[in-house]
């Protein structure tokens, strides 16, 4: 079966149809990780995202229990040069195009990913429609900026309905109210491997009902980039500022800096991938970071009498970690696979 | 941190001839750790044995020294050039092992010397069996149960300990040589006596098989930091049990689900700091369950090696130059990332599209030896294939390989319909891994064999042959198609799943031409990627291409002044990296005159395939298709044919015929020397003097011509390389048995049928000309008489026995031939001289293997000096009007592969057999020979018994050799002819017994270790050749030097000599040249 895939420039690929059918319009992304499809895929900062995956070969070791970051898909639809047939290693429980079907994820397959990658890059991320049942460019288009005049509440679908007393390491060492933007599985795991007690709010939570559980920290997850969402939940960051220490992850970052009187700004092309070599200002250390943000904080905007830049990125020099001067609460751009700085703060 | 300020000098080691196991990668990495070093102000001194490298090319490094790699010599350099480090990471196990025996031996601290890169403690972590096997437990990874054995006792004791399979690795052996997996107690008795006698320190390690699990190997950095980056994972399509060397490799890891993945890097990291790299790179192989995912590490490289080449040409990441500035101190941060020009070192590359390397084997010239691939590597090159899907990949990997297959099959050279139903072969080549194993797979699967069965039997990942069922349903798809009724799409799809138009035109029953217009017509072109370390994050600075069929080319041509130079694919007996160092240099001075070089090579081995040699490279196969389509994008103003051995040579009619420009020798000329008919008729007509002989087309004839003749005759296949297939025949009867054979090796050609002429001196000229002028490059006397192939004899600049007169006339012919064949380029010529008498053996208007060690016997690079001439300037112009005259000896020496072959005779002939060479320098002729030989590896002894056995006709000869021998303290033991011989002339002789003639025999002397030396040469009697080929097969087990001709034994008794009167001085090769006089590194 075919498929095709449109962006609003006007650029065509066409391709073949694997996973679920239909049509899909979001924003088309990709994504430089050679492994971690499924990962990505059920990631909620994947939710709305057509997903192209720069590595051609994917599938290869189907889908797992391990590797889910949220219990659904995520992602509209998966864009790739080929989708394995088969799948083959023991951890496997079924295979990526069932999954794809089941969730209804949409994918194509066949197209010239690298061309595509390329596309992005250069001319950067933008919107785009997956079809397999019309073919007719012109529509496609006008489908695509027919949905821009659309709400989306990105926020809203990913985060928890309930708050969640996530299960309690052996030995708590800090207890954190985790406000979930769109939080991802690998978070929690993490953050119980830190020996944190994890209390899951909805994002609607106001800052009484999360200072009522009197925690010894805040942390704002990462999550879709949702920025109207966001916008709206500003206030909330900044009533909570010097109540007790806080902590923003990727998404949760940008929200932490419009508390703090930060701008935002969009990058030509998202830092998406497994390898952003990231530099401390202070001690010079480097790391290798996950991302998957598009969105930064603009550097011109901020009052260095009221935050501080603690670690950019060394491929683009863009903000990667800010602390307030004023408050404990410091912002992460990346993914942190540690959270010592904060929890020391917690303490 | 910035680099470090407290070391100025720094002793890289490089690591010898190319052996199996050990082959131009280190080249590749050493020559890139001299530029990175050299780019931060160090003061580097070279040491290596090898003359073809790049890497000692004088100009790469400060000082040069060829020398034998040895502690000795090694030392000896270290005590004159006195450097504040040695770093020992960049010569594979040769510069590691010596390095760790330097400091052993005190020479590094008496000097004060530091190990950068790895510290001895941190090599001795990874190369213990036992500490090796703490660091690991320490740090919580598993490692396969094991234990050290020193006899068979203990051995027998250990195996009741763990379960068979056992694998046996003999201590401090290179590439699992004499290794071996062993199924019961009686195949354990056997195996583990021959692998105790493998080892040097008699030590074997015995260890729990994990046979048929998964083998996954990481690359990883580390600096002084503790910053650390994975560069890249490759899973290893043939399971455990094959050597790593062997198996056919895919880069990134296919098959591991995200959790292994990440796991393997936490341990990798885990490791890193373990073992204690703190400014360089480690390779890392675990073995994994495909069941459960279970975890072993099976070993760590703390330096850059074979996979690390293969790492950095499949990602774009240069690890040993970036490993060469964190040995000294920089960090990741502090490096940036050359093919971008826009990142730093300090990242992890990513990749898309999938990387797919293959070995190539030579077991067609060693007849007799045991084709299963096992614990021992026995591939002698590779090629590295790149494609965006696994399928693309393969099938171009399997042409790249030229061994005469153009895809996966289906290309008109698998075996018959009837063996393709052989399904009872079929699962025993399954079952046993074999060169051929991927082909077998194919009949398999066509045989309608379930994935699942094959899986069960090779233990190949069900995907990879999941992959191959896609390919050959395709194929079958296609078999019902013509070229009349494919559509373009099914033809497409064909091109996107790395099918040939070699293979599609045997499959729709047309021609190549055909299936290349048809598809030429409906727009199906190759578009060209590029490898960017990133996967198109960043717009990158280095054109590196490989080609697919998909919509968009990247390969922005420019229109420049270009040439593109043809390497020579994957290292193979006969081609190796003797054409990739012209092919280099070629590259070289293109820049240099304003000309923007184009390289296209397949071998990830070698410095041709470094981003940095050319200013384009395509990594692609070297297939008429492949190169003619890169020709279509680039437009080349010329394309250089003879640099890279007989690869481009063979493709320089099709690509003429295509329109190509041929830089150089005019292929017309080449015609007229390769075909030997043509040949006859332009000797006869320059009055040169040539062997009696006639072109053969029927068993029949080539009687005929033999009985003219007379025998013995040199008999061989037209149009081959290295002497493939050529043999000395004696009688009618081995002619009968060749003629059999050989028109099975060259359908298309003729047979040739030569006199022989024994007990010839064999000359090789190396020529360059500029169609007008010719001028003589290096006259090489062989050590070794005519009828050994020119590439396994030693040989001599300047000549040490020919007089004058011979030498002048030799050159007189050389300037005749070159005239007449309007030689544009470099030209090659072996004589033979008998009686006084010159004869011209071979005529090869190209880049000969010897053009890099004549280069640095005589201090001019004559690749470079040819390259120019292409171009259009004059000898004249370039200054070079006059043969180069040497006031020092320069001796070539062969380094043979046969303690990888048991069991395979050693004898040399007419085929070409060995891997690599070594050049030994010397103001003395002893003296040069003596450290030739060393560096081979020769363990020429200084004292001992020599065994003395000669056919009739060598009697007298031996004499002399004899009584010096005696002369310098050796005692003498002989078979009775050769005793009697002996006697006669008052030597005194101890006599042994022949095999079978009563215990104890010649071999039994041999075995217990009372035999330091042998001399034998062959006598050509049946049954006296199978025991003598015994007796050499076992003294190569005994690393006991055997020669095996007369006028090899004269070389070797002088350089006893010489090393007993003078011993051993080292001197730089910058020394040797004298500045001025002639035209030194254009």
């Amino acid at each position: 079966m075919e498929a095709i895939l449109v962006l609003e420039d006007g650029c065509v690929f066409e391709g073949q149809s694997f996973g679920a059918e239909g049509e899909k319009i979001g924003r088309v992304v990709f994504h430089t990780g050679m492994v971690g499809y499924q990962e990505l895929m059920t990631d909620p900062a994947c939710r709305g995202l057509l997903l192209t995956m720069a590595y051609p070969l994917m599938g290869n070791y189907g889908i797992n229990n391990q590797g889910y970051e949220s219990p659904v898909a995520q992602a509209e639809a998966l864009i790739v040069k080929e989708c394995s047939r088969i799948y083959s290693n023991w951890l496997a429980r079924e295979s990526l195009q069932d999954f794809m079907k089941k969730n209804n994820v949409v994918g194509i397959e066949g197209i010239d990913t690298r061309a595509l990658v390329v596309h992005l890059r250069d001319n950067g991320e933008m919107s785009g429609i997956v079809s397999t049942k019309d073919f007719n460019v012109e529509n496609l288009k006008e489908k695509i900026k027919a949905s821009w005049c659309e709400e989306k509440n990105l926020i809203q679908e990913v985060t928890s309905s309930e708050p969640v007393f996530w299960q309690a390491p052996e030995h708590i060492s800090c207890r954190v109210a985790l406000v979930d933007l769109g939080a991802a599985n690998s978070l929690f795991h993490n953050l119980y491997k830190a020996n944190c007690q994890v209390i899951r709010l909805p994002a609607r939570a106001s800052a009484a009902d999360i200072l009522a559980l009197n925690p010894d920290g805040i942390i704002f997850s990462a999550g879709p980039e949702d920025l109207k969402s966001l916008h709206k939940i500003v206030e909330k960051v900044k009533n909570l500022l010097g109540e007790k220490p806080l902590l923003g992850i990727s998404s949760g970052n940008l929200l932490l800096a419009l508390a703090l009187g930060a701008k935002i700004k969009q990058m030509k092309c998202g830092h998406r991938g497994v390898n952003q070599p990231v530099r401390s200002l202070k001690t010079g250390s480097v790391a290798i970071t996950l991302q998957n943000h598009c969105f930064v904080i603009d550097e011109t905007s901020i009052c260095r009498d009221d935050i501080e830049v603690s670690e950019v990125n060394m491929n683009d020099e863009s903000i990667e970690v800010i602390r307030s001067k004023n408050y404990p609460a410091l912002g992460v751009q990346y993914i942190p696979g540690d959270f010592d700085a904060f929890l020391k703060e917690c303490k | 941190m910035p680099k470090r300020t407290d070391i100025e000098k720094i002793l890289i080691v490089g690591s010898g001839p190319i052996v199996i196991g050990q082959a131009c990668e280190f080249d590749y990495s050493g020559s890139q750790a001299c530029k990175a070093l050299r780019e931060e102000g160090y003061h580097i001194i070279l040491v290596n044995s090898n003359p073809a490298t790049i890497m000692t090319d004088p100009e790469m490094a400060d000082r040069t020294y060829i020398e034998p790699l040895t502690p000795e010599f090694v030392e000896k350099i270290i005590e004159k050039e006195r450097p504040d480090a040695i770093l020992p990471t960049l010569g594979g196990q040769t510069g590691l092992n010596i390095t760790y025996f330097l400091k052993e031996k005190g020479v590094l601290d008496k000097f004060n010397v530091e190990a950068i890169g790895a510290s001895t403690e941190a090599i001795a972590r990874a190369e213990s069996r036992k500490l090796f096997k703490d660091t690991m437990q320490s740090i919580g990874l598993a490692v396969p149960k094991s234990g050290l054995a020193y006899s068979t006792e203990e051995g027998f004791l250990l195996a009741e300990k763990i379960d068979f399979p056992l694998i046996l690795r003999p201590a401090f052996t290179l590439g699992g040589t004499g290794g071996s997996i062993v199924y019961n107690r009686e195949e354990l008795k056997v195996f583990l006596k021959r692998a105790l006698d493998f080892s040097p320190v008699h030590q074997v390690l015995i260890e729990e098989s994990v046979i048929g699990w998964k083998e996954i190997e990481f690359e990883i950095m580390r600096d002084c930091k503790d910053n650390i980056i994975i560069v890249c994972s490759m899973e290893n399509i043939d399971p455990m049990g094959v050597h790593t060397g062997d198996s056919a490799v895919v880069a990134p890891a296919q098959t591991l689900s995200t959790t292994e993945y990440n796991n393997l890097v936490d341990s990798s990291k885990k490791i890193i700091r373990a073992i204690g790299i703190t400014g360089g790179g480690a390779n890392i192989q675990y073995a994994v369950n495909p069941d459960n995912g279970d975890v072993k590490v099976i070993e760590v490289n703390p330096r850059v090696s074979r996979s690390s080449a293969l790492a950095s040409k499949a990602t774009g990441f240069p690890i040993a130059r970036v490993a060469a500035k964190l040995a000294v101190g920089l960090s990741l941060d502090e490096i940036r990332n050359d093919i971008t020009g826009k990142t730093y070192a300090f990242f992890e590359p990513t990749l898309d599209y999938c990387v797919f390397k293959i070995c190539r084997f030579a077991f067609e010239k060693f007849p007799g030896a045991d084709p299963i691939l096992g614990t021992s590597m026995k591939a002698v090159g590779e090629a590295m294939a790149i494609g965006r899907t696994f399928k693309e990949a393969l099938q171009k990997g399997i042409r790249s390989t030229e061994a005469d297959r153009y895809g996966f099959g289906a290309d008109g050279k698998d075996i018959s319909e009837e063996e393709q139903r052989n399904m009872e072969e079929i699962r025993k080549k399954l079952i046993y891994p074999n060169a051929e194993r991927f082909f077998y797979i194919r009949y398999a699967l066509q045989q309608g064999m379930e994935i699942d069965d094959i899986y069960k039997l090779t233990r190949i990942d069900r995907w990879f042959i999941h992959n191959m069922k896609e390919i050959v349903e395709l194929e079958n798809l296609l078999h019902t198609h013509s070229l009349a009724t494919i559509t373009p799409k099914l033809l497409r799809q064909a091109k996107e799943y790395g099918f040939s138009d070699i293979q599609l035109a045997y499959i729709l029953r047309c021609k190549e031409e055909q299936v290349r217009e048809k598809r030429m017509s409906a727009g199906i072109e190759a578009v060209y990627k590029l490898v960017d370390t990133c996967a198109g994050e960043v717009n990158p600075d280095k054109p590196y291409f490989y080609s697919t069929y998909e919509t968009i080319d990247e390969s922005r041509a420019r229109r420049k002044k270009k040439v593109i130079v043809l390497g020579g694919g994957p290292n193979r007996i006969g081609q190796g990296i003797e054409f990739d160092y012209c092919c280099c240099h070629a590259a070289f001075v293109l820049r240099e005159e304003g000309y923007e070089p184009i390289m296209i090579n397949c071998n990830p081995e070698t410095v041709s395939t470094d981003y940095d040699t050319s200013d384009r490279l395509y990594f692609e196969p070297l297939t008429r298709e492949d190169v003619l389509n890169i020709i279509d994008k680039e437009k080349p103003d010329g394309i250089i044919v003879q640099f890279g051995g007989q690869t481009p040579l063979n493709l320089a009619i099709p690509l003429k015929e295509a329109g190509v420009k041929i830089l150089g020798t005019s292929p017309e000329s080449i015609d007229r020397t390769e075909d030997r008919k043509r040949f006859r008729v332009l000797l006869k007509k320059l009055n040169l003097l040539q062997a009696e002989g006639s072109t053969a087309t029927s068993v029949f004839e080539a009687r005929k011509i033999a009985r003219k003749i007379e025998y013995p005759v040199l008999v061989r296949p037209s149009y081959v390389l290295g002497g493939r297939a050529m043999e000395l025949v004696y009688d009618e009867g081995e002619l009968n048995e060749f003629m059999q054979k050989a028109v099975k090796a060259s359908p298309e050609h003729p047979v040739l049928i030569d006199k022989f002429l024994e007990d010839a001196i064999e000359v090789d000229v190396d020529c360059v000309s500029d169609a007008n002028q010719a001028v003589i490059c290096g006259i090489m006397e062989h050590i070794e008489e005519a009828g050994i192939h020119s590439g396994d004899s030693a040989c001599a600049i300047p000549p040490y026995t020919l007089s004058k007169d011979i030498q002048e006339l030799m050159k007189q012919n050389t300037y005749l031939l070159a005239r007449e064949l309007k030689v544009k380029g470099l030209m090659n010529v072996q004589y033979a001289v008998k009686n006084d008498r010159v004869y011209v053996l071979e005529v090869n208007p190209r880049a000969s293997r010897t053009i890099p060690y004549v280069s640095k016997a005589t201090g001019v690079p004559w690749a470079k000096v040819a390259t120019k001439v292409m171009l259009g300037k004059s000898l004249k112009e370039l200054g070079i009007l006059k043969e180069v005259e040497v006031k020092h000896f320069a001796i070539k020496e062969a380094v043979f592969p046969f303690n990888r072959f048991p069991g395979v005779d050693t004898v040399l002939g007419p085929e070409m057999k060995s891997t690599g060479e070594v050049m030994g320098i010397d103001e003395s002729f002893g003296v040069a020979f003596m450290k030739s030989q060393i560096a081979a590896g020769q363990n020429v002894p200084l004292k001992g018994n020599v065994f003395v056995s000669v056919k009739d006709k060598d009697k007298r000869a031996i004499i002399f050799i004899v009584k010096k021998l005696v002369d310098l303290g050796f005692s003498i033991v002989a078979t009775s002819g050769t005793a009697e011989v002996l006697r006669k002339s008052g030597i005194e002789v101890q006599n042994v017994f022949k095999i079978g003639e009563g215990r104890p025999d010649v071999m039994d002397l041999v075995k217990n270790g009372e035999i330091s030396l042998i001399i034998n040469t062959p006598s050509g009697k049946k049954k006296m050749k199978q025991d003598e080929a015994k007796i050499r097969s076992e003294a190569v087990f005994q690393y006991i030097p055997v020669i095996t001709t007369i006028s090899g034994a004269q070389a070797t008794v002088n350089g006893i000599e010489a090393a007993i009167k003078k011993g051993f001085q080292v001197k730089a090769l910058q020394d040797y040249y004298e500045k001025g006089d002639r035209p030194l590194f254009l």
